[in-house]
């Protein structure tokens, strides 16, 4: 389901520093984070990626087997 | 929307510790038979006893991956050293722009193009380079077969000088678990992106990575 709604957006990742020049264009876009901008470039929304061992855990929730 | 934007998070947290991810899955397969952390340490076949007498639920179970095909440019990179950098006068913006090739895959699409051990990649695409991850990034968007404009400061004469192949093509293995996959990668390749999405009447997702690399 995640990975579904995420196709249908266009997806670019980019690294720093190019997403702190970027972040200088879109105030608001959290680095490290995800930003979802509509198609005329407005920024709609950002949301900060908690620290890597939290992801981590996260990632262990959803691919864990039954 | 918001679900969107969550579900983009997990997403890119998953590719953010992807490496480090499967680092710690092979880890888990190599060490298969150590005894848990906090155990006393077995060897040989009453180790493996004890991995095979655990409940099934608290087995590490290697994920199940697949193979893809992925752009290939033949080369292995790392970041130059300061005085590398100040040798060979590359231009430092937040930090030092360039990887130098340290090793070459014979007859691989690099070396066919002229590209030499010493030389260091400046630009893919119009891409400036930082890090291996930016290389990384940039053959996950590509694909084999493409034409892609290297722009290398070279090693014997610290000439810049712009070199066009044709990308190859290498077999990876990932998880076979559904996972997002990038389209474009840096900012070179925003307006690409954007019109993309103008094109398709849909929105941007746009991963934001601070990771040092």
């Amino acid at each position: 389901m995640l990975v579904k709604a995420a196709k249908e957006t266009i997806r670019i990742i980019i690294r720093r520093p190019h997403a702190y020049i970027f972040r200088q264009s879109h105030p608001g876009a959290t680095i490290p984070g995800l930003s979802v901008l509509d198609k005329n470039g407005r920024l709609l929304g950002s949301v900060k990626v908690p620290s890597l061992d939290a992801a981590k855990k996260v990632v262990d929730l959803l691919t864990a087997k039954k | 929307m918001k679900k969107a934007i969550r579900l983009g998070c997990v997403i890119l947290t998953a590719v953010l510790v992807g490496s480090a991810l499967t680092a710690q899955q092979q880890k888990t397969v190599k060490l298969g038979t150590e005894a848990p952390a906090g155990t006393q340490k077995n060897s040989g076949a009453s180790s493996q006893k004890s991995v095979e007498s655990r409940p099934a639920k608290q087995r590490k179970v290697k994920p199940e991956r697949r193979v893809l095909e992925q752009a290939w440019l033949g080369i292995e990179t790392r970041q130059p050293t300061p005085e590398e950098s100040k040798r060979i006068g590359l231009e430092t913006r937040v930090r030092v722009i360039g990887q130098l090739v340290s090793k070459l895959v014979a007859d691989g699409p690099a070396a066919k193009a002229g590209v030499r051990k010493g030389d260091v990649l400046l630009e893919l695409d119009d891409m400036e380079i930082y890090s291996q991850d930016d290389i990384a990034d940039f053959m996950a968007v590509s694909k084999p077969g493409q034409i892609v404009k290297l722009l290398l400061r070279r090693a014997e004469n610290k000439k810049q000088e712009s070199v066009k192949l044709q990308l190859g093509s290498k077999k990876v293995e990932v998880p076979s678990a559904p996972r997002m996959r990038w389209q474009y990668a840096s900012l070179a390749q925003l307006d690409k992106a954007f019109a993309a999405a103008k094109k398709q009447g849909r929105r941007l997702l746009i991963g934001l990575s601070g990771a040092e690399t």
